[in-house]
């Protein structure tokens, strides 16, 4: 037996994966709650009929030495001074600062504070942090040097940025940063808060999220949220994580983050609703 | 000549209109597809330049259609967009076809560039 298909908690099918992919993804801690797995992607069938995969999905997360892990970051930090900036991103010598860009968004993913597993060792986030100071300060040189161009979204809208919402965020909008790695945010939903919900055009209640406008906070980020209803006993405790972070440098977005929210459908189908009937009396109060 | 055409594989509705809205305005024609049945039925019937395809959805895993994809054109440019990484992964997607593979959540100019590496002549 080979290859696996796997049904996790929330419906999603994945595979066929080979048992060394399982394991890599459980070591990280990467897959959710598997419920049932299959050898065709059509009969499934309880865990406990394979018995080489249930091993593997029991396996403990970073099962990984840390030591080990270090290094490795560590001498890749070592070898990647010595790259020119093109060698170091995987780019074409005489790239523009747009595909510069794109490779060290690509690049930084897996040593960024805000990205790194919870359970990371002090030791792997020291070496984290060498080999993300080398692609900042690389791609810094890059953005200095001047030398490529960078080339602007095609067909951008020569048009100014809307202005942001502006919100008070003390008075119905409480985020805290809760140590490196999460963002508590307390939201009262009612009037007063409602455009964080409806007024970006991709991260809105429609597709399960809000955006802050004027913060950012790092792609990836978690957040720790509570929901409150005006007017309602409603109270809804989450988590959520930034899919969208604008520094406000593309005219099509405004500054802030985008937050998608783990909702099931009820909450989901309970916050739509609310946020129509605000938006339904904001409306009728403004004819 | 048209513009190319993007296909778009996610069951995630707020993922779909990230990655829509992360390709240069008038760039490209868009289409959608929210399941891995969805994404090979569409693929046939289109035949589009570019596929992004998320791996986790339900019914049919974006993994499988990738295979499917690339079983009707070996040709094709499918890319990988998902929340899950390891080495190991990246090299199944590419033995099942991918020509790329770009981790969530991404920066929008990651998509742009690698839809744009995707429409490349293959060298050599």
């Amino acid at each position: 037996v080979g290859d696996y298909w796997l049904k996790q908690d929330d419906g999603t099918v994945l595979g066929p994966l080979g048992i060394q992919v399982v394991r890599d993804l459980v070591r990280t801690g990467q897959l959710r709650v598997v419920r049932e797995a299959s050898t065709s992607g059509r009969n499934w069938q309880p865990l406990g009929a394979f018995p080489e995969l249930a091993a593997a999905l029991a396996a403990p997360v970073q099962a990984r030495s840390p030591a080990g892990e270090a290094a490795e970051i560590r001498a890749e930090a070592a070898s990647s001074r010595h790259k020119k900036p093109h060698e170091l991103f995987g780019v074409r010598a005489g790239a523009t600062l747009n595909e510069y860009r794109a490779a060290f968004f690509e690049r930084i993913k897996r040593y960024h504070p805000h990205r790194l597993h919870p359970g990371t060792s002090p030791d792997v986030r020291a070496a984290c942090a060498e080999m993300y100071k080398v692609l900042s300060d690389a791609m810094l040189a890059v953005q200095n040097s001047g030398g490529a161009p960078s080339t602007p979204p095609v067909g951008a809208p020569a048009a100014r940025p809307q202005p942001p919402p502006e919100f008070k965020p003390d008075e119905f909008v409480g985020l805290e940063q809760k140590g490196s790695d999460r963002v508590e945010a307390r939201v009262l939903v009612g009037a007063r808060t409602a455009q964080l919900f409806t007024a970006h055009k991709l991260v809105n209640v429609s597709t399960g999220g809000f955006f802050i406008a004027g913060r950012t906070y790092p792609l990836g980020m978690a957040f720790d949220v509570t929901l409150r209803f005006e007017g309602s006993p409603e109270t809804m405790s989450t988590r959520g994580k930034v899919v969208l972070e604008s520094a406000g440098t593309d005219p099509r977005q405004p500054r802030g983050t985008g937050v998608q929210l783990n909702l099931s459908s009820a909450e989901r189908s309970f916050l739509q609703s609310f946020i129509g009937s605000v938006v339904a009396k904001q409306q009728n109060k403004a004819r | 000549m048209g513009k190319p055409t993007v296909l778009i594989v996610d069951d995630n509705k707020l993922a779909r209109a990230l990655l829509r809205d992360a390709l240069p305005p008038g760039g490209y024609e868009v289409i959608e597809a929210c399941d891995g049945a969805e994404a090979v039925d569409c693929f046939r019937a289109a035949r589009p330049d570019v596929v992004m395809i998320d791996l986790m959805m339900p019914e049919k895993s974006g993994m499988e259609a990738l295979a499917e994809i690339h079983a009707i054109d070996p040709g094709s440019r499918v890319l990988v967009i998902s929340s899950l990484d390891s080495e190991s992964l990246r090299r199944s997607a590419r033995e099942s076809g991918a020509v790329g593979y770009v981790v969530k959540p991404f920066h929008p100019l990651e998509i742009a560039d690698a839809v744009a590496r995707a429409l490349e002549p293959p060298r050599g």
